[in-house]
């Protein structure tokens, strides 16, 4: 969109900014499968996926960290992390003071899946539907592929 | 008992009144639109929030009009000898009852969103395959909320005095502000996109301080109409120059040593009173009723007038000069004539 080109939306605390020049997204995850699947420190899945896939259009690699949806919003509404992923829909109600992205495709019981963003950051939000949204027929294959 | 003789509109004023009951009819068809296309694209914005709620609110002046058009229509009967008017002012006081209600929560929302530095995330959404930012999409809904209601709004304001319709002139005036909503809405989505997150929680905070303001504006008045104020100009301004009218008129007639006029509004209605204090009291009765035949034809909006004979007008009175401002009981000597020349 040409308009999207003058740099707008911008982030309220610079998010995106910092995670291009540290090159480093620091990137929560909920244990969820088939969502998300963590193996100890190693996280995996199609939201997993979608994260990494995101990063890598950044020019920055995923440092996760694994916790319980609480702390891990927490973490995120303090701007202690970048990004949480963990099957999550749009209807959740932690999810109404954080910044949500476009769905990436529905889960199961047809609850569409979004990714968490911190509260205010725009344009690390919009990037991340840029990047991601696109990405979703690719998600869902891997999501019906993997599923048991 | 008797009743008041069922009003009439002249025929300026019957036409004027189609055409506003036709503008007040578009006006609402014009806001469902409004009201749909906000609510789609309004997210989580604040600012959005409040100009939806502004825009929901609209839809009462218009709506007591028309139903007034048709109730105050009603000609009086036993249950209502004075007739129906006064149902007009009442959902006006209604009207403006809520507008103050909502201001008043809305600006403590906005505050409180400051407050807890409460951060707004604006989305995207899926526009035919590509992720838009909603901001891009809230920009038009709200010109289109804030733009043609101008016009509206102006066009209604022409006829308004022509009907010295309050409810109308109120809604006109409202409408006519409405570009500042919208531009205060802009200004708080394009903050948000330049990074500036208190933007939006500002910008509805001064819109809620608006409505909140045009709310104590209208109680004022609906509640002045309402206590049988002196009757004031369509916009509340000015007081109206009829009751000095009436009493010159009737100090006019040869047969008038002194009189003092008590007018009140009721809808489009006038009525009025007057004490006389006669010179002779022959012909009484034929005087006063021929004085009442042509004080009617002073304007079309005097529809009752009760012409009492006295011997002497009430201590009470006061100098009825047009544009004083206190009006208390105070015993004026200069003002009230108890000799006979």
């Amino acid at each position: 969109m040409a308009a999207s080109a003058c740099g707008l939306p911008r982030d309220a605390a610079g998010t995106l900014e910092r995670v291009r020049s540290t090159g480093v997204l620091r990137a929560g995850a909920i244990t969820n499968p088939p969502y998300v699947v963590t193996d100890g420190a190693a996280v995996s899945g199609p939201e997993a996926e979608a994260v990494e896939a995101f990063a890598q259009a950044q020019r920055a690699r995923v440092q996760w960290a694994v916790g319980s949806e609480e702390d891990l919003v927490e973490q995120l509404e303090r701007f202690q992390l970048d990004v949480v992923v963990g099957g999550i829909t749009k209807k959740n109600p932690r999810a109404k003071k954080v910044g949500t992205t476009l769905p990436l495709y529905e889960g199961a019981g047809g609850k569409p899946h979004v990714l968490l963003t911190p509260p205010g950051e725009n344009g690390m939000l919009f990037a991340m539907d840029r990047a991601v949204y696109l990405l979703r027929d690719r998600l869902r294959a891997s999501l019906d592929g993997g599923s048991p | 008992m008797r009743t008041t003789s069922p009003f009439e509109l002249p025929a300026e004023q019957r036409r004027v009144l189609r055409r506003a009951k036709r503008l007040e009819w578009l006006t609402l068809a014009y806001l469902v639109s409004v009201v749909v296309v906000m609510y789609t694209v309004m997210g989580s914005s604040q600012a959005m929030k409040t100009a939806w709620i502004e825009d929901l609110l609209s839809f009462i002046p218009p709506i007591a009009f028309l139903v007034a058009a048709r109730v105050a229509r009603r000609h009086p009967d036993h249950r209502f000898p004075f007739g129906y008017q006064r149902a007009t002012t009442i959902a006006y006081l209604c009207g403006a009852l809520a507008l103050l209600a909502m201001g008043t929560i809305l600006l403590g929302d906005a505050v409180l969103k400051l407050a807890t530095r409460e951060r707004p995330s604006i989305g995207s959404v899926d526009w035919f395959g590509e992720p838009i930012w909603l901001g891009w999409l809230m920009i038009p809904a709200l010109l289109w909320s804030g733009i043609p209601v101008v016009f509206l709004g102006r066009a209604k304001l022409k006829l308004a005095p022509v009907l010295h319709d309050k409810v109308l002139n109120a809604d006109a005036t409202m409408n006519k502000a409405d570009w500042l909503t919208a531009a205060a809405a802009v200004a708080g989505v394009l903050g948000i996109g330049l990074g500036l997150w208190w933007a939006d929680a500002v910008a509805a905070g001064l819109i809620s301080f608006e409505i909140g303001h045009d709310g104590v504006r209208h109680v004022r008045a609906a509640v002045g109409d309402l206590m049988d104020r002196t009757p004031t100009t369509v916009d509340h301004e000015r007081e109206d120059a009829l009751p000095e009218r009436l009493r010159q008129f009737l100090l006019r007639q040869r047969w008038v040593e002194d009189a003092a006029v008590r007018v009140r509004e009721d809808g489009h209605m006038l009525f009025a009173d007057a004490l006389v204090v006669p010179r002779t009291e022959r012909e009484l009765v034929d005087n006063i009723a021929e004085a009442t035949e042509h004080a009617l034809a002073l304007d079309w909006r005097l529809h009752d007038l009760v012409i009492m004979p006295v011997h002497e007008l009430p201590r009470e009175e006061w100098a009825p000069e047009a544009g004083r401002e206190s009006f208390e009981g105070t015993y004026r000597p200069d003002s009230t004539s108890t000799t006979r020349h």
